[in-house]
């Protein structure tokens, strides 16, 4: 008996079309994929959100000098 | 028996665990940072938050007592992790034992404060919002490597990048009250999803050693990213001219009164300059028209070409060096007839050569187009911008040169190219 046959008899097949499901996404084009259930755990995917939080926390930082300059110019 | 009966019964709902470390204990190590942060604090405000904690505090009252182990709270939670690699064991011990004593009240204080207006607890706060994150994002960097294939997953690992998020919503928080105080003051929209933005940081349970890593756990930090993202580009609509820009005083009152900011003090994006003069002498150069895309993402999501500049000949092979552990993670090399661009070291392009090779520069970005992301190439020719120093984003880490000298012209573009990474 091979390993294939001694799965139930009842799994049922699909031959639906598939459907893209959303499951990436970019943050500072940097491609994040969210994670289901049964995924394997990637560590790319984590390390990429720390790079994400990175770029978006650097932004942050350079927007919040320009705006200390103008505050400083505004004064 | 349904499909989902069949199933076994033992199999794992999530998709791993966070296990218990085997030397430095995330506990320890998190209880170590909370230790670490007290250490700011007088020792007055610890033991008199020590005090406070045994007094039973109703949840609706919100006292001096329970706002200050609220603050005290805040002020652990922000600095969890910090100075995490530079503990030694013995440091981790006392003060895994120190801790001992007030990691329950915490816990219950945690509990209490849910759901509360938590605000920047700047009382404990000395340091610039700034500051905080740059440490926070420092601790980040020291924790990269660990998030590999071979290594095991910890709490802080999850936990540290909303910590870090947060701290860069207090940041916006700290910017929007200083324009407040000179009189600026944003759409109502903004202090709104800001505030949206934070509670549901707040919101985030923070993983210890044990716990199960849920799928949700990734994906909150990744949602909480877009939020922070849009954040930012709705703050960018805002990009304040500098006041010596502004012109007289007359015209900065007037600025003042303005709610909300008017459009005269965003910054359009600027577009590129495409030089046309001092093309080939043989009239060989062709500037490859950018995607008819690029025009509408260019309006909205152009902020300006970060870009690394070098002077490069034949032969001449530029490395990108990785931040975070100084690997390399791109680089190109100008051959004869074309140059190569590897990326991440997995991926190589080609692209059509600059025709002279007479000291060129290259810049690149990665631009995202129609949902296709294409790596953006632009080869200048010798004189170079006046800038010192030039940086690059490269997969969200930037890199930036060495000082590149004094002012030798206006930058020209030679050549640019549109790469598809899809």
């Amino acid at each position: 008996m091979s390993f294939t046959s001694a799965l139930p008899t009842n799994l049922p097949k699909f031959y639906g079309i598939a459907v893209k499901i959303a499951r990436y996404t970019y943050v500072c084009n940097i491609l994040l994929k969210y994670v289901d259930l049964g995924d394997i755990v990637d560590p790319a995917n984590h390390r990429s959100v720390f790079d994400a939080l990175n770029c978006v926390a650097s932004r942050i930082s350079k927007w919040s000098e320009e705006v200390e300059e103008f505050t400083w110019w505004i004064k | 028996m349904s499909f989902t009966s069949a199933l076994p019964t033992n199999l794992p709902k999530f998709s791993y665990v966070v296990v218990a470390p085997t030397t430095i204990g995330v506990t320890d190590s998190a209880r170590g940072s909370d230790f670490t942060s007290l250490k700011s604090m007088t020792a007055l405000d610890v033991s008199t938050g020590l005090e406070a904690s045994k007094i039973k505090v109703p949840v609706t009252d919100l006292g001096s007592g329970l706002e200050f182990l609220r603050l005290t709270l805040r002020a652990l939670e922000s600095a969890l992790g910090k100075e995490l690699v530079t503990l030694s064991r013995k440091e981790t011990r006392e003060i895994a034992r120190g801790s001992d004593a007030i990691s329950e009240k915490v816990m219950a204080i945690r509990e209490i404060s849910r759901g509360l207006d938590l605000s920047v607890p700047s009382v404990f706060t000395a340091k610039h919002p700034k500051d905080a994150l740059s440490e926070c994002l420092s601790c980040l960097s020291a924790l990269y490597p660990e998030i590999d294939y071979d290594k095991e997953i910890k709490a802080i690992h999850y936990n540290q990048p909303v910590r870090c998020i947060l701290l860069a919503l207090s940041l916006i928080n700290y910017e929007l009250q200083r324009l407040m105080r000179v009189g600026v003051r944003l759409e109502d929209e903004v202090y709104r999803e800001v505030n949206e933005l934070w509670n549901r940081v707040n919101s985030w349970k923070t993983l210890f050693s044990g716990d199960t890593v849920e799928p949700e756990h990734e994906n909150e930090i990744i949602d909480l990213l877009v939020g922070l993202e849009k954040m930012y580009y709705k703050l960018l609509k805002y990009r304040l001219l500098k006041g010596k820009e502004l012109g007289s005083g007359k015209e900065l009152a007037r600025y003042k009164d303005l709610t909300p900011v008017a459009d005269r003090l965003v910054i359009k994006p600027t577009p590129i300059e495409y030089y046309t003069d001092k093309l080939s002498p043989a009239g060989g150069y062709v500037l490859t028209p950018p995607p008819v895309a690029f025009k509408e993402a260019y309006a909205t999501h152009f902020t300006g070409i970060t870009m690394l500049i070098y002077n490069v000949s034949k032969g001449t092979r530029i490395l990108w060096s990785d931040v975070w552990q100084g690997r390399p993670s791109a680089y190109v090399y100008v051959y004869s007839d074309c140059w190569v661009v590897t990326w991440f070291e997995d991926l190589t392009f080609y692209a059509t050569p600059d025709w002279d090779w007479d000291d060129v520069a290259i810049g690149c970005r990665i631009e995202v187009l129609d949902g296709k992301r294409y790596v953006h190439f632009v080869v200048f020719e010798k004189d170079h911008s006046d800038t010192d120093r030039c940086c690059i984003i490269v997969g969200g880490v930037e890199y930036c040169t060495g000082n590149l000298g004094p002012y030798q012209g206006a930058v020209r573009i030679a050549y640019e190219s549109w790469i598809s990474l899809d």
